[in-house]
């Protein structure tokens, strides 16, 4: 009968032993790849990102009424945004085509990505951010006077630093807050009339739609309006 | 007579160890099934990773600076590219139509502008390594992995640069 009840003790131990070791089989197969995984989506949200700024940048635009297939005067986005920018340190009259370019971009992954779209100037002026554009996506929707969760985001669309007093700290705890997957930046000189010149960047971020509604500290600081 | 009178309730040396086998066996059990989901799980994911990569190769060679100056161009990129495995299809589609990878035959970019006499097929700003495209059948068999990204580039055409989309699929049958 002690024989017998070893070798149950034996057994039991045996089991204890390949618990521990099926512990670690779990733990490995769901850690497995997590990290390539990760980095893999964050290489494509880097790569779209630098794509989507050197496309819009350097796509045309007609210069006249007609369409950019029909018109005989065209001309790259860019060179659009630095004229705007010359004659009155702002983006204003071209704001609409640019947007348009933007949203065009961000089509395709526009169920994948949140993403800002600003033009900083370093230097002083009137509109340190003479262009600020951001894009969306809200999960709280409001059905019959109550606010609900929904599986439909809604997309919303904001100019920013409306008032004027956005600083670098402001879209760095913003970008912080919603973790950015992609970011891509290019440097830009803005040649002024009659003469003169600023320097400033063009950044798009991109992030995974994070559900925060307007209240936000963060995006309030932002100072966006709906566009 | 002897022999069993000290030993009571002795039934054989494999009768004796009886509920002892139990916990063995279920013990055994446990650890070939976890161990054999955990084999599957690797190959899965190694098949997937696979997948990604290609596609980051495939894409960074075709995108290039990110614009695409002529169908030329477009094929030197693609006969650079040196993948065996896994298949996949790549090309040139318009930034508003949405992407159906069943059918990207039909949805690539065509070459109007090309002087040569090409084929219908040689038209295409399309890049592939295999003669078969992707099926809903393929698509469905059980070991079938299949990744698609899509990416901004501009192309030029009639002096114009016009944004389109390159997308990549890749899939491993």
């Amino acid at each position: 009968m002690i024989k017998g009840q070893a070798a149950v003790t034996d057994a039991l131990l045996f089991l204890v032993i390949v618990m521990i070791l099926v512990s670690f089989l779990f733990i490995f197969t769901s850690q497995y790849g997590r990290t390539v995984g990760e980095y893999t989506y964050a290489k494509y949200g880097s790569d779209y990102a630098v794509s989507a700024l050197k496309t819009v940048l350097y796509s045309s635009f007609s210069r006249n009424d007609f369409s950019v297939s029909d018109s005989n005067e065209v001309d790259y986005i860019i060179a659009g945004i630095k004229e705007d920018y010359a004659y009155n340190q702002n983006i204003d009259y071209f704001r609409d085509d640019l947007t348009g370019a933007i949203k065009d971009v961000m089509n395709p992954v526009r169920s994948s990505f949140d993403y800002l779209f600003f033009i900083r100037i370093d230097s002083t002026v009137p509109f340190n951010f003479p262009y600020f554009f951001l894009s969306r996506k809200e999960f709280v929707v409001e059905h019959n006077g109550v606010f609900v969760s929904s599986v439909d985001s809604v997309e919303k669309t904001y100019f920013c630093n409306s008032s004027g007093s956005l600083t670098n700290a402001d879209i760095d705890n913003f970008v912080i807050f919603v973790g950015a997957k992609g970011q891509a930046v290019s440097s830009i000189t803005f040649p002024l009339i009659p003469n003169g010149s600023h320097e400033g960047l063009i950044e798009l971020v991109l992030w995974t739609p994070k559900d925060f509604d307007e209240e936000e500290e963060v995006f309030i600081k932002l100072g966006c309006v709906p566009a | 007579m002897h022999f069993f009178l000290n030993k009571k309730g002795y039934i054989g040396p494999i009768g004796d160890d009886l509920p002892s086998l139990i916990p063995l066996m279920f013990a055994l059990i446990i650890f070939f099934s976890s161990f054999y989901m955990t084999v599957n799980t690797y190959n899965d994911r190694t098949v997937d990773f696979e997948n990604d990569i290609s596609v980051v190769q495939i894409s960074a060679s075709l995108r290039g600076t990110g614009f695409v100056s002529s169908l030329q161009e477009f094929n030197n990129s693609c006969n650079a590219l040196n993948i065996r495995q896994p298949f996949f299809s790549a090309g040139l589609v318009e930034l508003d139509e949405e992407v159906d990878v069943f059918v990207l035959d039909s949805q690539y970019i065509r070459d109007e502008d090309e002087e040569e006499l090409l084929s219908d097929e040689e038209e295409l700003f399309k890049c592939t390594n295999s003669d078969e495209s992707l099926t809903l059948e393929k698509a469905l068999s059980l070991n079938s992995k299949i990744v698609a990204r899509v990416y901004p580039v501009v192309l030029e055409k009639n002096s114009r640069a016009i944004p389109v989309k390159l997308v990549v699929v890749a899939w491993k049958e």
